[in-house]
């Protein structure tokens, strides 16, 4: 397994991270899948066995249910782990109780931290940004957290350019515990963060976490150019991604170039595209959950090979976002 | 004219700002004409006289002429004058003639004021970001400026969501001048900015000022889709690499342009110009013009109001594609930020 120095914090995690918005499978989530606590186990502990020491889950996962299933399964192990959980600003039905305020997040923390069955988080994210509670009450709140010893590092998910870096800045003028990582959306097929959040995570030592490194399964090598949509995915047809948005010249057109990538190492298209993603500047980990153990050694394998230049580049220019103003250099002397 | 209170500056300007890209432009300046000394004194005293008092240039634009031509044009009226010039990126001739480096902005300061012929500059401004020079060193320099009464207020151009940010920070933390202004392109065919730099320019209260507000001429109604490429213009074709345009969707916003323009008896530019003053952060909108007919027909752009539902026609006919991040994630969440 590689190991990543995560951000500033000094730990060392995996290069994967076990996602488990898989675990439990209630309301929403159960699209993402329906682990069991049975099936967890056996999950968690090969992760473990394989060298991966890193684990995320959040609140909204299956209404606490992930945390629970997940604090279970490592069990004694949990010293061996390093756990990330995450707050949502909208778990309440009670509009007073949405939001980031003080009180949303010291008493969501201490509910993880029962769900889990830990008396501490290695890492706390932010779920996304809220509007409309000031930055400054809920990034004091998490460094109380820290300071009480219930959380050791904070993070955010999902934030714009402009809002990690308002909060890298609130931190540091005021001594407060900054982010140290930044879980974003992040895969061959979405490589937008590459214009604001990715560079600022590099300038500022935040660690990239990639979330759905996959695409939410379309790099997986099942969905193919003129071949009808799979069955038993979480879409039911091509106009419903949700979030996982496409364009199906480019998705096809990654897709082909994996695949003929992938048959020269003899891996598969997803070991391709995750070893891409390893191997992208700014990125600590690929985030992805698995439904079996199969599924998991598979991915492993993508440990087991390096890209040449030549073929990191192709795939760099296949996906590559079209150009758009202020991401480059504009001067047109300069540019001549 | 109508005037807006600037950022934070306490300062007003007009809703329109006159660029200067083409005062006697050389060589990439020229794509818009060439405007020599008479018909600048000419353009100059008619901006003044409808109540422009913001006035826009760079040390860049033909490697100073523009300064010159300009500050001869306002010769005695300076003090009407609210000026906006921008140091140059490009290290051309010399490996220090541009950049953001301590010295070039000294240097280019005392140049300026030589060139605009004045003892102030109201807002001095980067022209883009500097990869090889910290922004401390940049901000700190800019910030002796200000205290040696060389320049008023600094602002910022065509720096990414979080440079900005991470650029207004620094000042704070060190007590020095922020910047109060943002120049941004930005028009109903380039809305990129609205995912990071607006949402900023509100928080932080900075005035956006859009340059290209006609898309470089694209919107001005030239351009249609039963018409054939009009002649003397600036682009022949839609490929130009800056400007980044989508056939497709240009004419869809020129039909939408072409219908409110006929409802409200006004032109496809007038249209255009009077949608983008009223967006979220938008103070001024930087226009050029090639004589003082075009500057008077420009000015009718801000004398009337279209209504919320010609907006939104406009904002829908013209949406950027959301990637993520800045989509809505959770459209639950969405009704209780909107509450």
């Amino acid at each position: 397994m590689e190991m990543k120095t995560l951000g500033e914090t000094g730990l060392h995690v995996s290069s994967f991270c076990l996602g488990t918005a898989n675990f439990g499978g209630k309301g929403e989530f159960k699209k993402a899948g329906e682990i069991s606590q049975k099936e967890a186990d056996f999950i968690v502990g090969r992760a473990m066995d394989s060298g991966i020491n890193f684990f995320n889950t959040a609140e909204i996962y299956s209404d606490g249910l992930s945390e629970s299933i997940l604090g279970k399964a490592l069990g004694k192990r949990r010293n061996e782990a390093v756990v990330i959980s995450k707050v949502h600003p909208n778990t309440q039905t009670d509009i007073f109780e949405k939001g980031y305020s003080r009180k949303r997040i010291i008493e969501s923390c201490e509910s993880a931290l029962k769900r889990l069955g830990t008396d501490y988080l290695d890492v706390y994210q932010l779920h996304m940004f809220d509007p409309i509670t000031p930055l400054e009450v809920t990034i004091g709140a998490l460094n109380e957290l820290v300071q009480d010893g219930k959380v050791r590092y904070t993070g955010c998910s999902n934030f714009t350019g402009f809002q990690l870096m308002k909060a890298l800045s609130l931190s540091k003028e005021n001594g407060w515990a900054r982010f140290t990582t930044c879980e974003a959306m992040y895969s061959l097929a979405a490589r937008w963060l590459e214009l604001e959040v990715i560079p600022a995570c590099i300038d500022q030592n935040v660690a990239l976490l990639s979330f759905s490194p996959l695409h939410g399964g379309l790099l997986s090598g099942k969905y193919k150019k003129g071949k009808p949509w799979p069955s038993g995915t979480r879409f039911n047809d091509a106009s419903d991604t949700g979030p996982w948005s496409f364009e199906e010249d480019v998705l096809y057109r990654i897709v082909t170039e994996l695949d003929s990538i992938a048959k020269q190492y003899d891996v598969t298209a997803p070991q391709v595209a995750l070893r891409y993603l390893l191997n992208k500047q700014g990125v600590c980990s690929l985030i992805f959950g698995v439904r079996t153990v199969d599924q998991l050694e598979d991915n492993l394998r993508t440990m087991d090979f390096t890209l040449s230049c030549e073929d990191f580049e192709r795939l760099d220019t296949v996906s590559r976002p079209s150009r758009q103003y202020p991401y480059y250099v504009y001067d047109p002397v300069r540019d001549e | 004219m109508k005037t807006r209170f600037l950022g934070r500056t306490g300062m007003k300007v007009s809703e329109l700002c006159l660029g200067t890209a083409n005062f006697g432009a050389k060589g990439v300046y020229e794509a818009s004409g060439r405007i020599e000394q008479k018909e600048a004194d000419k353009i100059i005293s008619t901006a003044l006289d409808s109540g422009i008092i913001f006035f826009n240039t760079a040390e860049r634009y033909s490697y100073g002429i523009a300064e010159e031509v300009f500050g001869r044009a306002l010769g005695k009226r300076r003090h009407e004058a609210i000026i906006i010039t921008k140091i140059s990126p490009a290290r051309y001739p010399g490996p220090n003639d541009g950049g953001l480096s301590r010295k070039h902005i000294i240097e280019g300061c005392e140049a300026s004021l030589k060139r605009l012929r004045t003892e102030y500059i109201d807002i001095y401004q980067n022209h883009e970001y500097d990869p090889n020079t910290p922004l401390e060193v940049f901000l700190r320099a800019m910030d002796d400026l200000v205290r040696q009464g060389k320049v008023r207020y600094i602002g910022c151009s065509n720096f990414t969501g979080w440079q900005l940010m991470k650029s207004l920070s620094i000042s704070d933390r060190n007590g020095w001048e922020r910047f109060s202004t943002l120049e941004m392109r930005y028009s109903l065919c380039s809305r990129t900015i609205e995912n990071e730099h607006v949402p900023i320019c509100l928080d932080q209260g900075l005035a956006l000022l859009p340059w290209s507000p006609l898309h470089g001429g694209y919107l001005t109604g030239k351009y249609k889709r039963e018409l054939p490429m009009p002649e003397g213009a600036r682009f022949s074709d839609f490929n130009d690499k800056f400007m980044e345009v989508v056939p497709e969707k240009l004419f869809k916003i020129i039909e939408k342009l072409d219908e409110i323009a006929g409802d409200n008896d006004r032109t496809v530019s007038q249209v255009a110009l009077n949608y983008l003053i009223q967006k979220p952060a938008v103070t001024s909108l930087i226009i050029g013009v090639r004589n003082s007919d075009q500057l008077k027909e420009n000015i009718k752009a801000v004398e009337w109001q279209m209504t919320q539902e010609e907006i939104e026609a406009l904002d829908r006919v013209s949406q950027p594609q959301m990637e993520y991040p800045y989509f809505v994630f959770d459209p639950e969440l969405d009704k209780y930020v909107r509450i």
